[in-house]
């Protein structure tokens, strides 16, 4: 029995890395294409071309090729992906990081005509202190430029890829206060996060000037597309490669321009005439060697990763145990006649029902929580605790409405009081009827926590995405990401399962019954 | 000497109203039958009682003193008033051994040994001291109600209610458990049994009620009540216990439901299989083979099966409307033989006054199985 189980699970196990070995070959296919080569800005008309979702330059991109499919993607790894793969023929950037983009897959390449210029600035709210402060930081930059200290700090990083960070930003005295920068470590070369740590560009001009100005320092790492939301309360200024534009100039504060350049067009370097294509295909096991020596190893990666699932576990344990609690104490005091609990548990449960998680999360962040001085481990805890909550009130709530009323009334006529009824007789056979549920509901808690980067914590999904993005490769975040999550929810089904198992009443020896019992009278 | 009072006592649920203006006494030592016609408030009368389920006005009077329902906890006199249920509701997360210890330890305050030792002796009597490490849900019926009755028991009670307690088994379960239920009432605990057994209900109890329209209907001994009823309501509803009765209206009928209604009616008084057998052939040769062809919308059938206890004679009896049908006149020589075969015999009348003019009967002496 036992030997044939092993085989079984040998065959499994084999099958898997059969199946994982295949999809990663499937990964990097390389798309074979026949057409014309790039040789001016207007060759690329009709061709498909991606573009960061957020960018600014879709508009521009629209009117110069009306014959090319725009195609928006989630962030730049996702990019430089699918140009590696030929899944699109194009696409745009600015140039420093275009550089840095071919730095990173060298069979790209780019054409160096300037589709537009560009200027980046730093963003600040539109109120009286962000009007203070905008002025303040122009002074400031305006003296950094003149030293020439600016392009140094500029230049160092777009040219030397493995830059030191000198400014402590940790021990910055806080003379005259404290400030939050926000920043989206999704923008290539001007913000990204080393050994779990903040470089870049733009926070080593943030950091000099907080350092300057006397401003201890903190920093908040949000989706790009969250950087707006996060400058109305969460954070007093912003940068993170921002092209400076009309239409967010409306709603914000620009700094003067820090930068400006070209913003040009990238393709496979085959593609594009005159590029020397240096990029050897390296043989398979080197191919994968060397993307697992990125994903884990390179700058310390594995720690971010240790990083991810202990924020991912740390939220959902809480959650669990603290929603639990939550659940349990409000389906008490519901029962004991505070039926007001009920009528708001009703609402909150259809609220999240139709909600998706995503936006109750937001809703808890920038809303709720939005003024406070709150971390996002704690908001998501806090958010997904009260989901937890709910789920185990009806959980609770439906387990023992489906108990049959003569239970209830047996135990009347045996004299049980309504404490003794509910946790000796209804309680012990709801929670064995609904540990099914329960179990469900931990692990699409789980599940559930994969969108907290939204609100800037870094768990394991977050965590994929930044490594996706600094190595500019899908294959092993992704897939160890899965295995992760896939090991965390097994591991914490298992755990439920003992526990059931230790309170499963028929489960008990004769010892336990008889507990206290000589049974020889 | 009363145990427990009734002062004119209503019950109603919204708009139907179940018990009205009843008043009655239950005496300590009373083995009281609870029996009449199906939704006439017999569970809902011990309800009231146990106090699980109020009167909306009246007084119940225990030992003199009043059960006023405080919050949602019962005073303590109910404790001393125990209830069987009809579907047991035994607790299926405990064995059947810690059913009947867990409430004493609870809600009595005794030593788990205590609380053991009483559980083992009362299933010992029940006969279910083997099985007490097992759960309810491998026991059968039978035994499940017993391990209830032991578990009602463990809590001392002054006076048991029986809420049809053998309903839901079949024959042999129901065997088991009237022969524990009428043991205990030898030992002189005042009971209320609320039954469809009329066998059962007359041989334990000492006192029978007859509830008809909401209130006690008629009160009296066994004898009185199965023997000799009084009143009409009480009067049908006996001797309806010995008749069977089957309406066929229009042409198409139900012929299985008449057969299922027909076995049961005489399962109920004993009768042997073969009886059963012919006694249903005959029916089946007489309205299918011979009345049925003759069948249009306006046709009525009435078939009756009657039993009587003292002359040890049933009566079967069919009659049916339209034109003058003889079924000795039938031109099916073999089906007559037959049906002569089943019956030894039947009188054929025609009535000219009647709805339904054509009778056929049949009485046979039935043959009780040992």
């Amino acid at each position: 029995m036992y030997e044939k189980r092993m085989i079984k699970n040998s065959i499994k196990w084999v099958l898997t890395a059969l199946l994982i070995m295949t999809v990663f070959m499937l990964s990097s296919c390389v798309r074979e294409t026949s057409e014309k080569k790039f040789e001016s800005l207007d060759d690329f008309n009709g061709c498909t071309i991606g573009v960061d979702k957020e960018s600014a330059y879709i508009p521009l991109l629209e009117e110069r090729y009306p014959d090319s499919d725009i195609i928006p993607y989630n962030d730049y790894s996702d990019i430089i992906y699918a140009c590696g793969t030929g899944k699109i023929d194009a696409f745009v950037a600015d140039e420093p990081n275009m550089v840095w983009y071919l730095e990173e897959d060298p069979r790209l390449g780019y054409l160096p005509d300037s589709l537009c210029g560009f200027k980046y600035g730093f963003m600040f709210p539109k109120t009286e202190e962000g009007k203070k402060l905008r002025d303040e930081f122009n002074i400031f930059l305006h003296e950094l430029s003149e030293s020439g200290e600016l392009t140094g700090i500029i230049n160092g990083w777009t040219d030397d890829f493995d830059k030191v960070f000198e400014i402590n930003i940790n021990e910055l005295p806080d003379t005259n206060g404290r400030l939050t920068f926000a920043t989206s470590t999704e923008n290539g070369v001007f913000d990204y996060l080393r050994n779990g740590e903040f470089v870049g560009a733009d926070m080593d001009i943030a950091a000099h000037f907080c350092q300057r100005m006397g401003y201890a320092m903190d920093v908040v790492d949000v989706a790009f597309a969250a950087l707006p939301a996060t400058l109305r309360g969460r954070a007093d200024f912003c940068g993170a490669a921002l092209p400076i534009t009309e239409e967010r100039s409306k709603a914000f504060l620009f700094s003067d321009p820090y930068l400006d350049g070209n913003v040009v067009m990238g393709a496979l370097g085959s593609r594009i005439k005159g590029w020397n294509v240096e990029a050897d295909e390296l043989p398979f096991f080197e191919r994968v060697a060397d993307e697992f020596q990125n994903t884990f190893i390179k700058d310390n990666r594995w720690k971010m990763f240790l990083v991810g699932i202990g924020n991912t576990l740390l939220i959902t344990l809480s959650a669990i145990v603290l929603g639990t609690v939550l659940g349990f104490v409000l389906f008490l005091l519901n029962r004991k006649g505070v039926r007001v609990i009920g009528i708001i548990e009703g609402k909150l449960s259809d609220l999240i029902e139709r909600i998706p998680v995503v936006i109750i999360l937001m809703i808890f962040f920038y809303i709720i929580f939005g003024r406070s001085d709150i971390s996002g481990v704690l908001v998501s805890t806090i958010g997904f605790t009260v989901i937890f909550a709910v789920s185990i009130y009806d959980i609770i709530s439906s387990g023992i409405e489906s108990i049959d009323n003569g239970q209830e009334e047996a135990a009347y006529s045996l004299g049980f009081s309504e404490k003794d009824t509910l946790l000796l007789i209804l309680l012990p056979q709801a929670i064995q009827k609904s540990s099914g549920a329960v179990k469900s509901a931990m692990v699409s808690l789980i599940q559930g926590t994969a969108i907290v980067g939204y609100i800037a914590v870094q768990d394991l999904t977050r965590v994929s995405d930044l490594i996706r993005g600094q190595t500019y490769e899908a294959f092993f975040p992704v897939i160890a990401t899965a295995l992760i999550y896939y090991f965390l929810s097994l591991f914490l089904t298992f755990i439920i399962n003992h526990i059931g198992l230790k309170f499963n009443p028929e489960k008990r020896g004769r010892r336990d019954i008889l507990e206290g019992v000589n049974e020889h009278d | 000497m009363s145990m427990i009072e009734l002062l004119n006592i209503s019950k109603s649920y919204g708009q139907s109203t179940v018990l009205k203006d009843m008043s009655m006494v239950i005496n300590d030592g009373d083995i009281i039958a609870v029996i009449g016609p199906s939704g006439c408030g017999k569970s809902t009368l011990m309800r009231c009682i146990i106090g699980r389920d109020p009167p909306t006005s009246g007084k119940v009077l225990y030992n003199g003193t009043e059960l006023i329902k405080t919050g949602r906890d019962l005073p303590k006199s109910c404790e001393k008033m125990g209830m069987v249920f009809q579907n047991f509701n035994l607790f299926p997360h405990m064995t059947v051994l810690e059913n009947v210890m867990v409430p004493q330890i609870r809600v009595l305050g005794k030593s788990r040994q205590e609380a053991y030792d009483k559980a083992i002796s009362l299933l010992r009597k029940v006969g279910l001291a083997s099985r007490r490490f097992e759960y309810p849900e491998v026991l059968s019926g039978g035994q499940k109600q017993r391990a209830a009755i032991a578990r009602t028991l463990a809590m001392d009670p002054e006076v048991v209610f029986f809420d049809e307690p053998t309903s839901l088994l079949d024959p042999l379960m129901t065997e088991e458990v009237e022969h524990v239920i009428a043991e205990i009432a030898g030992e002189g605990i005042t009971m209320m049994i609320v039954t469809h057994n009329m066998e059962f209900a007359r041989n334990i109890s000492n006192r029978v009620l007859y509830l008809d329209d909401g209130c006690v209907y008629e009160d009296g001994s066994p004898e009185q009540i199965f023997d000799n009823p009084k009143k009409p309501k009480t009067k049908a509803f006996i001797r309806k216990l010995r008749v069977y009765s089957f309406e066929i209206f229009g042409k198409d009928y139900d012929f299985p439901e008449f057969v299922a209604g027909f076995k049961q009616f005489c399962a109920k008084q004993g009768f042997e299989r073969k009886e059963i057998n012919a006694a249903l052939a005959t029916c089946d040769e007489i309205i299918n083979g011979i009345i049925a062809p003759t069948l249009n919308e306006a046709s009525h059938i009435l078939m009756q099966a009657e039993h009587s206890e003292s002359t040890g004679e049933t009566i079967y009896s069919i009659s049916y409307s339209g034109d003058r049908l003889d079924p000795h006149d039938t031109d099916d020589f073999l089906r007559l033989k037959l049906i002569e075969h089943y019956t030894g015999g039947f009188l054929y009348e025609f009535l000219e006054d009647e709805e339904m003019h054509n009778r056929v009967t049949v009485v046979k002496r039935s043959i009780k199985q040992a």
